[in-house]
């Protein structure tokens, strides 16, 4: 087990190798001269230079990019340019609020997603498997900024029970979850219905019921078992589609994370947080694919025991 | 279903049996009692679209999906000039007020008509959508059928790429992209398209491993075909029913994305009547006036809807293969 | 004559799919006794694999339904029973072995577990007591090292090892009746003596009934008191064993054992059923092989052939039987069914 996790924590390597490069280059491709264009259209030339010099740009592209690169393994991402603290600061005090958003839509999402997909697949072309899958294909259809301005309008607005906006207590948590989660418990429903239903079809599943187990233990203990291996694996891959609503969702109330963080960020055009967030964003997927993969050879004794 | 057998050698002949041989190895004899006993004896040769077409007819929600969508594209094409209102006239004197007979959708803060406005959207949603799709798909299919067909470094190369393009959550790649380009409505389209292209790329190149080793191809292949020639007449064709799948699902995706993006301000700017960029502004008056937000949004979910169930009624008749 | 297990009367079964109707299984009698084992013969697609998933109450989500009939067993129509009253019976009383070892077990639940599960259930054993049944089955079925085997998974053993296990677990609770479903053909010839041989000594052993399925004659000669020979959904033939082989009643079977190889015969090739075994759409008007017998008379196109006698305890299901019975079976082989 651990030999396969140092063998795909190798394996990484070369992505992030890649990733690195195309961070590095991401404020080099910018049209036009990216230290003018962080400087501000009001800048005069030192000042221009000035940015130019901070942000190395001055020096050779290779030796810019080992800079870069020393600095990320010191856990140096730059200065913001709208703060002026280190970029590794200001992703910090974010970073917490876009965890838990993150955690509490993935948590709820994956218990109702795998509950309306297993009632699908088992009351298969049931009017249960008709209004799962038609919530299911709507949730995915949902904007998420729509299902989040409606649900405060009417849960915070005209109710009053829930706040509008912010992070200050587990309630207002649970609006922005419930919007960023519904998409993921969609495709989590989608997924689990249809591989349950394929694992439905196995012989095993067969034996199963051949042993004259009631029809519950046959779903939950013998066929859940062997289609959750999928369903772990696409659900780990929604974390990344969670990073990304999360930028939508925490706009909309105003959730002060990481997503939000990189809006402003590139309103205000500050490269060195919107590379580092990047480099963050993408980070994170990669370790969560990590995961996955370890989870899927929990789930599957083959792999495990190899 | 019965086969012609092999008519037995004369000279073995028919068993000394009263009544019984005779007929029997005669081919016609054997074939009539065959008709005869129900047997099902036509083969209903149907061509593939009639096939898919029998299967996809059956699905009704797809079917309405298919409906909605024909209505869209002929908003698309003649929204402007069915709409009761201009979409850009203000109305000074009716701003933000509620749905009613002379504005279906209500007015929004500056008592332009609303319902115009989303008839107007229609356009640019269904163009921001197709557009950014069918690039993807091209450049992505492309890309794959050479990785798939050609394999060794240039599969390498444009795998590790996809791989990276793939690290990236979709709106999230987009946001970078719209960063490096500036904010608008053409770059949204280039952005989502960007996103694409890997996910094209690994899906033809799986079709095309697949189909690489195939008879006819080998056999094509034995025969002397180019490589261009049987990468276009004799791969491109198998993955074709993946790759409209793919597109179809894919279109509600990129619009969703696209109006994400214009609600966070990064694409289309107001005045443009774009859903996304019409719903952000509606957010400011959301507690007056809920409806200039609820419309677009409605628009979007309806139409994203409409394209997603089309998506899975094609997969259901095309393609049952492929998971949702 | 012995008390029957199992009885099953006039069994149809057919498949519904959108717009039509296969009549799988139409208008089966079959009948085993205590001890007995019966075997069940005939192509893929001839319905013996659906009668005993119509036994078993296993049809499940094939689409398949029982239409008509009765199947008694031990004096209960099963097809009258609740689903939980069948489950009672299910891996208890009756119990089933299925062809494909490699996927019949589930991949993520230890082998000990698997048996486990069934004799908890049905036997209302604690774990502790439900673990020495489980080694004693084990053992039972010639497994080494049991008490390793239970806490592996199935991917750790062998095709022939998971039949085993496979056999333990149809056995763990003692059954009155056991349907084996082609319980050796996916099994290398040397494993499938070995899996036979275990089957024939626990049914002397238990003296449990067994229906044996199988399209290998050869397996049924060698395990089988009697035989039913299925064709298109219908019984074609049924006769004692040796009877059978003696003294077929009917082309069909001729034909099946014509396509056995013969040790010292001098055949120089085997024989060919032309054709395969048609789907029905709607109800044929005459004997359902005729489009394949070289034997057929106008007679055979009109009317359906009922059982008629062919021998003692020997009925078969064609016009010729008598006919037939005098032609000697070697010339017929190679004269009729090229």
């Amino acid at each position: 087990m651990l030999k396969f996790i140092v063998r795909r924590l190798l394996g990484m390597i070369p992505i992030l190798f890649v990733v690195s490069v195309l961070i590095f280059s991401f404020v080099r491709m910018i049209p036009g001269d990216p230290a003018r264009l962080a400087a501000g259209p009001d800048a005069s030339y030192q000042d221009i230079q000035a940015v130019r010099a901070k942000l190395g740009l001055d020096k050779p592209m290779v030796t810019q990019y080992l800079i870069y690169v020393k600095g990320l393994l010191h856990g140096n991402l730059g200065t913001s340019l709208k703060s002026g603290r280190p970029v590794t600061k200001v992703i910090g005090s974010r970073f917490m609020a876009t965890f838990w958003l993150t955690v509490a839509s993935m948590a709820w999402a994956f218990v109702i997603g795998l509950f309306i997909g297993v009632l699908s697949a088992v009351k298969r072309n049931k009017w249960q498997d008709y209004a799962g899958m038609f919530s299911a294909v709507s949730g995915i259809s949902l904007p998420a900024f729509w299902l989040g301005l409606m649900l405060i309008q009417v849960f915070s607005v005209q109710l009053g029970w829930l706040p509008t906006g912010g992070f200050a207590s587990w309630q207002s948590l649970i609006l922005p979850s419930l919007t960023l989660g519904s998409g993921v418990a969609a495709v989590i429903a989608r997924f689990t219905r249809s591989s349950l239903m394929e694992v439905l079809k196995e012989d095993y599943t067969r034996t199963a019921r051949a042993k004259g187990l009631p029809p519950n233990v046959i779903v939950w203990k013998h066929a859940l078992r062997n289609a959750l291996v999928p369903v772990v694996t696409m659900t780990g891959l929604q974390f990344g589609f969670l990073l990304g609503g999360s930028v939508v969702v925490e706009t909309v109330f105003s959730w002060p994370g990481l997503g939000r963080l990189l809006i402003d960020s590139v309103a205000f055009r500050d490269y060195p947080t919107i590379q580092g967030e990047m480099l963050l964003f993408a980070l994170e997927f990669i370790l969560i694919n990590l995961v996955v993969d370890v989870l899927y050879a929990l789930l599957n004794p083959q792999i495990r025991l190899e | 279903m019965p086969q012609s057998f092999e008519k037995p050698a004369h000279g073995s002949g028919p068993p000394t049996l009263a009544g019984a041989g005779g007929q029997a190895v005669e081919p016609s004899a054997a074939e009539l009692p065959v008709a005869r006993d129900g047997f099902q004896t036509e083969l209903t040769v149907s061509s593939p679209f009639t096939e898919f077409w029998k299967k996809f007819r059956k699905q009704k929600l797809a079917m309405a999906a298919a409906a909605f969508i024909i209505l869209l594209l002929v908003i698309a094409l003649i929204g402007p000039s069915i709409a009761p209102y201009r979409m850009d006239q203000p109305d000074y004197n009716n701003m933000l007020a509620g749905p009613s007979l002379q504005h279906l959708c209500g007015t929004d803060e500056f008592g332009r008509d609303i319902f115009s406005r989303i008839l107007a959207g229609t356009r640019i949603s269904l163009w921001v959508g197709l557009s950014s799709v069918a690039v993807g798909a091209v450049i992505g299919t492309i890309l794959g059928l050479i990785s798939g067909y050609y394999g060794k470094w240039v599969d390498a190369m444009i795998m590790r790429i996809s791989d990276v393009l793939l690290a990236f959550p979709g709106i999230l790649l987009a946001i970078g992209i719209i960063a490096i380009l500036g904010p608008g409505l053409n770059n949204v389209i280039i952005a989502v398209a960007i996103f694409g292209i890997p996910i094209f790329a690994r899906i033809v190149r799986s079709s095309t491993l697949a189909l690489k080793s195939t008879v006819y191809v080998e056999a094509a292949r034995s025969l002397g075909a180019r490589n261009r020639r049987l990468i276009w007449k004799h791969i491109f064709p198998g993955t074709a029913s993946t790759v409209i799948v793919y597109f179809t699902m894919r279109i509600g995706t990129a619009i969703l994305t696209a109006a994400s993006l214009s609600f966070l301000g990064l694409g289309a700017q107001p005045p443009t009547p774009e859903w996304g960029a019409m719903l952000s502004s509606g957010r400011d008056y959301l507690t007056q006036a809920p409806h200039v937000a609820f419309f677009p949004g409605m628009a979007i979910f309806l139409t994203v809807l409409a394209f997603n169930l089309f998506g899975d009624g094609l997969r259901d008749a095309l393609d049952p293969k492929i998971k949702g | 004559m012995k008390k029957p297990v199992l009885e099953i009367t006039g069994l149809q079964t057919h498949f519904f799919s959108d717009d039509e109707v296969v009549r799988a299984v139409d208008g089966v009698d079959i009948r085993i006794e205590e001890g007995q084992t019966l075997g069940l013969v005939g192509e893929s697609g001839c319905g013996k694999s659906v009668t005993s998933l119509s036994v078993m109450g296993l049809l499940g989500d094939t689409g398949g339904k029982v239409v008509a009939g009765s199947v008694f067993f031990k004096g209960k129509d099963l097809l009258r029973l609740s689903d939980k009253e069948m489950r009672r019976l299910r891996g208890h009383e009756m119990s089933m072995i299925f062809q494909e070892p490699m996927t019949s077990l589930n991949p993520t639940l230890r082998i000990g577990e698997q048996i486990a599960e069934g004799i908890r259930l049905h036997l209302a054993l604690d774990k502790k007591k439900a673990r020495s049944r489980v080694l004693e089955t084990l053992k039972a079925v010639g497994i080494p090292r049991a008490e390793g085997i239970m806490r592996e998974y199935p991917y750790q053993l062998s095709g022939g090892m998971r039949q085993r296990v496979m056999i333990a677990m149809a056995m763990s609770c003692e059954p009155d009746l056991l349907i084996a479903d082609e319980p050796t053909t996916a099994l290398d010839v040397t494993i499938q003596a070995q899996i036979l041989d275990l089957m024939r000594k626990l049914k002397e052993k238990k003296e449990t009934a067994i229906m044996f399925i199988t399209h290998d004659l050869g397996v049924v000669a060698d395990m089988c008191d009697r035989v039913v020979v299925m064709y298109a959904g219908q019984v074609m033939e049924e006769a004692d064993a040796r009877e059978l082989f003696a003294n077929p009643g009917h082309p069909y079977t001729r034909g099946l054992l014509g396509s056995l190889p013969k040790l010292l015969s001098g055949q120089k090739r085997l024989g060919v059923i032309p054709g395969n075994v048609p789907v029905f759409k709607q109800v044929p008007s005459g004997c359902r092989f005729a489009g394949r017998c070289s034997y057929q008379t106008e007679k055979c196109l009109r009317e359906v052939p009922p059982l008629l006698k062919a021998g003692d305890r020997h009925l078969a299901r064609c016009w010729q039987t008598f006919g037939l019975a005098g032609v000697e079976a070697g010339t017929a082989d190679k004269a009729g069914l090229q």
